[in-house]
């Protein structure tokens, strides 16, 4: 990946290939918008990180080099863009110093309406990957995706969408996918597609953290979901100009395997995953749970601030905790008893949390729909598919 | 439920798609396979950043939304 502005020479110690693959920095838990589906608590205060707890960040994370060999840096876990260039930039400074190393990836996700000539030209010289979220056409975002006055955000989505474009900045597209949208896949993926991201993630809208309803259930959508995929994935297929789909990736990368062959997934694996909240609290495990509304069964989500205490003390209090325990249960109970576990290793503690109350679970409707459905879906495409591989 | 469909069902399809994709112990040289794999030459040249995006979703487990 091209990176621009990077002092390599002041990095050319290899740091280890084992470590943090992503670390998620909340600048801010306020969101500019108000999407229905969001998981997100008190996403209206507007409070940010400080450029303390970004200097703890870089001196218990990035200086001992606990990021792997191309780990991943994503600002998130609200709108990023919302703390404005200004505050944005004296972070990343705090946060690297003059230059990112060169074997750090850095990203945004970002709704992408306060993205201007700007931000998209500063996102294009400090070589930062945007993840832009856009449900498809407006008639379809614009239902759920909205402003706390309820008006539809497309027309600003796509006023960034077209700003990122004319700076030359590559994105990718996370879509949140509901009930309206099920029998609109190959519709969607064509908007998608014509928009230019160079990959595109599905989202099944699920029940996590704040959001306690979703339109999808497993049982009546299974196999409206599995169309859905299956849709998709032959219109990637058949296009003249294909993109890289998450879901039919991760579907391949799981193709080959035996169950035996399948690693636990990085959201049970601890220390794969680390999450940072503006206020400096260390999450690990599925990134939703550090902004989670407390559980009945869980004390804490969170273990440990960078401000008071070191990386290594708070890692070791997560290694004794009952989630740590329950999700590595959960995991085994799935490797033990699901078909699935080639694809998925293990699932998401945060969805198995917010369905049944227990990491130490199995089975979700989340996961019945994102990984079984949509798997049986991409497998259905990928069956008729016209062209056979070298 | 829905979801309660047999092995079977899904073996066959995983035995499907791996005929059409080639051998298991090909894949284990060559490592996972991606969607490249599927693409004829002509859509291939149309995407010549393909490889870094595949790296990068493959990294990237957890992807948010």
């Amino acid at each position: 990946m091209q990176v621009a502005g990077i002092d390599s020479a002041s990095m050319s110690e290899q740091p280890p290939s084992s470590g943090i693959r992503l670390l998620v920095l909340q600048a801010t838990q306020f969101c500019n918008i108000d999407c229905a589906y969001c998981y997100l608590p008190n996403r209206n205060q507007s409070s940010h990180m400080s450029a303390e707890v970004l200097a703890a960040v870089r001196r218990e994370i990035i200086e001992p080099r606990r990021l792997a060999t191309g780990g991943l840096v994503l600002w998130h876990a609200g709108e990023p863009l919302a703390i404005g260039l200004p505050r944005f930039k004296e972070l990343r400074r705090a946060l690297f110093g003059e230059c990112r190393p060169d074997w750090i990836r850095e990203q945004v996700q970002t709704n992408a309406t306060l993205i201007d000539e700007g931000w998209a030209d500063y996102l294009r010289t400090a070589g930062i990957m945007v993840g832009v979220s856009i449900d498809g056409p407006a008639e379809i975002h614009d239902r759920r995706r909205v402003t706390r006055s309820g008006a539809g955000t497309h027309r600003a989505t796509m006023a960034g969408v077209s700003a990122l474009t004319r700076a030359g900045v590559d994105f990718s597209i996370i879509a949140v996918v509901g009930e309206d949208s099920l029998e609109r896949g190959t519709e969607i993926f064509d908007f998608l597609r014509q928009l230019g991201a160079k990959a595109i993630g599905f989202s099944i809208e699920k029940i996590e953290g704040a959001n306690l309803e979703s339109s999808l259930t497993a049982g009546p959508h299974f196999d409206r979901v599995r169309e859905f995929f299956r849709a998709v994935t032959a219109a990637n297929l058949e296009s003249d100009r294909p993109v890289v789909i998450r879901e039919v990736e991760h579907v391949l990368t799981g193709l080959p395997a035996t169950a035996a062959d399948r690693p636990i997934s990085d959201e049970i694996t601890l220390g794969r995953i680390v999450s940072i909240t503006r206020d400096g609290r260390v999450g690990f495990f599925s990134p939703e749970l550090s902004t989670n509304p407390m559980s009945p069964s869980y004390d804490e989500f969170t273990f440990g601030n960078l401000l008071r205490e070191s990386f290594d003390d708070i890692e070791d209090r997560a290694a004794r905790s009952r989630l740590m325990a329950d999700a590595i249960a959960g995991a085994a109970a799935c490797r033990d008893s699901c078909e699935f576990w080639r694809f998925c290793g293990g699932g998401s503690p945060s969805a198995k949390i917010s369905e049944t109350g227990s990491a130490a679970t199995t089975r979700t409707a989340f996961c019945v729909l994102s990984k079984q459905a949509a798997t049986y879906g991409i497998l259905d495409a990928i069956v008729d598919a016209g062209v056979t591989a070298e | 439920m829905e979801s309660e469909r047999s092995d079977r069902d899904l073996e066959i399809l995983i035995a499907k798609a791996q005929a059409k994709i080639g051998s298991a112990s090909h894949w284990r040289r060559a490592g996972a396979p991606t969607q490249h794999r599927l693409l004829s030459d002509a859509q291939r040249h149309e995407w010549t950043e393909w490889t870094e995006w595949v790296e990068w979703i493959q990294w990237v487990e957890w992807v948010a939304r």
